[in-house]
C-alpha cells in the first residue's frame, strides 16, 4: 500500500463565522485529536476530497504532516474518524482525524468489493448487496484498501456471509461471521393492478389517547343526565 | 398509494420546509439515487408514479428503494364553499421534502440505465432533483 501523505496547518481562527471564511477560500477547517490531546487544523479541501471521494483514503492510513508555525513541522500518522458534507453540494465541510499508534491494533471499517459478477445475475437474478463495508482489527500498517471478493459461483437463492471470506494474515474480522453480504434473489414481475376507484377517499385510522377517551365517555354520560 | 395507516390526529398544520435534510442526503441501500435539490412538497400519487416510471424503464432485474413517505394530511375546502366554517376535510397526503434528501436510490442496472430511469421519474415530481452515484 502506497504512503498517502497530506499537509496541513495549524488553525488559530475558531469559531462558525472563521470557519465559514476559511471555507469560501477552499480551505477545510478539520480537527486532529488521540493520544489525550487535540489540534485544530486547516487543509486544502480539493486534496483531501479528491482523497476521500476517490475511495482511496477514507479508510487507508494517512501521514499528516502538520505545519505548526515557525517552520515547524511533525508528521502524524491518522485515520479520517469522521466527515461532514453539505447535503445539495456534496462539499467536505468539516473532517475529522485520529492519530493512531503503529504499534497497537485497531478496529477499522474496510470495503468489501465484488470482483465476479454472480452466475445468478446472468440467468436474470438481482444482486442484493446487503454488507458493504466490515470491521476488521489489525495493525495500522496493515490495512488493506478492500477487501475482494470472489462471487462467480453464487446462484438464484444462495448468499454469501461474512464467514466466507479468507482474511490475509494479521487480519481480524469483527463482524458478526452470519451477516449477509451478498445474495442473488429471483426476479418479481411487477403486477399492474387496475386503479382503485376512490382509493384517496379511504382515511387512516385515528389513534385515540386512552384518556382522552374516557374523558369523552364521561362528558357524555354527564350530558345523558 | 401510500399512505399511513394510523394516525394520531386527521388534520395538520401547513408547517415549514426550511433548512436541508442532513438525515436521508446520503445513498444508504443502492448504487443510485435521485437527490432533492429544492424543498417542496410530493404528493403521493406523484411518489407513485416516479416509482411506475422507474420499473416501466427497467422492466426487470431491479431493485427499487422509496426513501420518503407521504404522512402529512393535506386538507381541501369543498367546491363554492364560502370562508370558515372550519378546517376542510382530509383530501391527500405529502411528504416534505428538504433539498438534500434521497428521494429514490436503484441497483441492479447499469448507470445509463439508472440515470435514464430516474431522469424519467423526475418528471413525475414537483420539484427539482439530480442523479448521484454511491460513493466508491
Amino acid at each position: 500500500m502506497e504512503k498517502i501523505l497530506v499537509k496541513a496547518d495549524k488553525r488559530t481562527e475558531l469559531g462558525k463565522g472563521s470557519a465559514r471564511s476559511l471555507r469560501r477560500q477552499n480551505v477545510l477547517p478539520a480537527v486532529l485529536y488521540g493520544e489525550g490531546k487535540s489540534v485544530t487544523i486547516k487543509l486544502d479541501r480539493k486534496e483531501i476530497q479528491k482523497l476521500i471521494y476517490s475511495g482511496g483514503g477514507e479508510h487507508s492510513l494517512i501521514t499528516l504532516e502538520l505545519n505548526e508555525g515557525n517552520s515547524k513541522t511533525s508528521e502524524h500518522p491518522v485515520l479520517i474518524k469522521d466527515y461532514q458534507r453539505e447535503p445539495v453540494s456534496e462539499e467536505l465541510l468539516h473532517v475529522d482525524f485520529i492519530e493512531v499508534s503503529l504499534k497497537k491494533k485497531i478496529k477499522v471499517t474496510i470495503p468489501v468489493v465484488i470482483i465476479k459478477e454472480p452466475a445468478g445475475i446472468k440467468m436474470g437474478g438481482i444482486l442484493q448487496h446487503r454488507v458493504r463495508e466490515i470491521e476488521v482489527e489489525c495493525l495500522p500498517t496493515q490495512i488493506p484498501d478492500r477487501i475482494e471478493i470472489d462471487a462467480g459461483h453464487v446462484e438464484i437463492g444462495h448468499s454469501l456471509h461474512v464467514s466466507d471470506i479468507t482474511p490475509q494474515e494479521g487480519l481480524k474480522i469483527v463482524t458478526d461471521p452470519s451477516e449477509v453480504i451478498l445474495s442473488v434473489t429471483a426476479p418479481k414481475e411487477e403486477v399492474v393492478e387496475a386503479a382503485p376507484v376512490e382509493a384517496a377517499a379511504a382515511e387512516p385510522e385515528v389513534i385515540k389517547a386512552k384518556g382522552k377517551a374516557e374523558e369523552e365517555g364521561e362528558q357524555k354520560e354527564q350530558k345523558g343526565k | 398509494m401510500l399512505m399511513p395507516k394510523k394516525v394520531k390526529f386527521r388534520k395538520m398544520m401547513k408547517g415549514n420546509m426550511n433548512g436541508k435534510a442532513y438525515r436521508g442526503s446520503d445513498i444508504s441501500f443502492g448504487e443510485y439515487g435521485l437527490k432533492a435539490v429544492e424543498p417542496g412538497w410530493v404528493s403521493n400519487r406523484q411518489i407513485e408514479a416516479a416509482r411506475i416510471a422507474i420499473t416501466r424503464h427497467v422492466k426487470r432485474g431491479c431493485k427499487v428503494w422509496i426513501r420518503i413517505f407521504p404522512d402529512k394530511p393535506l386538507t381541501k375546502k369543498p367546491a363554492e364553499t364560502r370562508m370558515g366554517k372550519g378546517k376542510g376535510a382530509p383530501e391527500s397526503w405529502v411528504a416534505v421534502v428538504r433539498p438534500g434528501r434521497i428521494l429514490y436510490e436503484m441497483s441492479g442496472v447499469t448507470e445509463v440505465i439508472a440515470k435514464e430511469a430516474l431522469r424519467l421519474a423526475a418528471h413525475k415530481l414537483s420539484i427539482g432533483t439530480k442523479f448521484i452515484k454511491r460513493l466508491p
